[in-house]
């Protein structure tokens, strides 16, 4: 409570014209001393507030008999087929190697190893497949690395002396020829 | 009802079947639906005013807590965490109806139809019988209309509290609000249900 429902200064003290409506904190409080919701030094309080000011009570009063009223309310229960249509809808969603009830489970659970055998023999063909292509197929074409020099084996013939045969077959092909033909 | 200032709420014996159900015990699963079926479809029909939707709801929230059940820790009364559950699934269903402008209002004992547009309805029904009491129909049509017009967390709150019986701290549990947010949130809606029935509870004095 942040304000005491007895200040002075408070509209709502003693049974004075100036109060017609609780307000703000103070209607908070009143609210939760009706609900048995409020500290004991506040119940205190609004209890001497009750006792000296009768348009608190009648506000106090006001607000009790509204609540009461929502017993007026209707308490629309479930239909008699609730559980088992709730029910149903879980075993909806549950995995169907677990639970499945009666035939359907039977028929599910039979076709298991065969779906088990299907996802090996499929995993199998599709490891073969990639083994297949890693043993058979060229890692690379040597025509087409040394393209560069075969383009140029003219100007090799020309120039080449045994020495520089030697010096070739030492190192990469193109990356010396290049440097050799290009002055670099 | 008070918060359990202990936090071992695995006393709470619907909080020993709800961990039966993270364990797949589905007896134990029926056993909870069977226990909250009535207060989970009142509570959404009260916050839908339409019971066959509030029953499909109802279906969602039971749904969610299975689904839930895995990664369930006890850290409420079962009660307050089903009730959360209930609040999001009620709120997100009205988010995604918020362009329809009239609800309907079905119940089984009057099979009645209110409608939210007309903002005077109250007032202007009482203000036709001045002279004799409401029957009880009436005043049941009445109060309904009133709560209805409630914005949905106090209207939330107010059904936590009067037909739950839950305290201030475990409905700020479910709503995720403070003790005073909730001691706000209940009597700015206590003092929009008698501005409301003011008219009305004046007659029937």
């Amino acid at each position: 409570m942040s304000k005491d429902p007895l200040d002075p200064n408070d509209p709502a003290k003693g049974s004075g014209p100036r109060l017609n409506r609780l307000t703000g904190d103070l209607r908070d409080d009143m609210v939760a001393y009706l609900d048995g919701e409020c500290e004991q030094d506040t119940a205190q309080s609004i209890d001497q507030l009750l006792a000296s000011n009768p348009i608190a009570r009648q506000e106090v009063d006001r607000l009790a008999k509204v609540y009461d009223l929502l017993d007026h309310l209707p308490r629309p229960a479930a239909s008699t087929d609730f559980t088992n249509a709730t029910m149903k809808s879980v075993k909806a969603i549950q995995p169907v190697e677990r639970d499945v009830p009666g035939a359907v489970g039977s028929v599910v659970k039979a076709w298991i190893p065969a779906a088990k055998m299907f996802g090996l023999s499929a995993a199998c063909m599709l490891g073969g497949l990639v083994v297949g292509q890693q043993l058979f197929t060229p890692k690379s074409d040597a025509l087409l690395e040394d393209a560069a020099a075969i383009e140029r084996l003219e100007v090799y013939r020309a120039a080449a002396t045994p020495e520089f045969v030697d010096w070739l077959a030492k190192d990469t092909v193109n990356s010396r020829l290049r440097r050799a033909i290009d002055g670099r | 009802m008070s918060t359990d200032v202990s936090g071992d709420y695995t006393i709470d014996p619907d909080v020993q079947r709800m961990l039966r159900v993270r364990d797949n015990d589905h007896d134990a699963f029926a056993e909870l639906v069977e226990a909250y079926q009535d207060r989970v479809v009142g509570l959404l029909t009260h916050m839908t005013g339409d019971k066959q939707a509030a029953e499909d709801l109802a279906q969602d929230v039971f749904m969610r807590v299975y689904r839930a059940r895995g990664n369930y820790e006890p850290t409420a009364r079962f009660s307050t965490w089903l009730f959360r559950i209930t609040q999001n699934v009620a709120f997100n269903s009205r988010r995604s109806k918020s362009r329809r402008k009239e609800v309907n209002f079905k119940t089984e004992s009057t099979q009645s139809t209110s409608s939210f547009q007309n903002e005077n309805a109250i007032a202007e029904r009482s203000a036709l019988m001045p002279t004799r009491q409401l029957d009880a129909n009436e005043t049941q049509e009445m109060v309904r209309d009133a709560v209805m017009r409630l914005g949905e967390r106090q209207r939330m709150a107010l059904l936590l509290h009067k037909f739950e019986g839950m305290s201030y701290a475990d409905i700020g549990t479910s709503m995720d609000l403070t003790v005073s947010a909730v001691k706000s949130l209940l009597s700015r809606a206590r003092e929009s249900l008698r501005a409301e029935l003011e008219s009305y509870m004046a007659r029937s004095n």
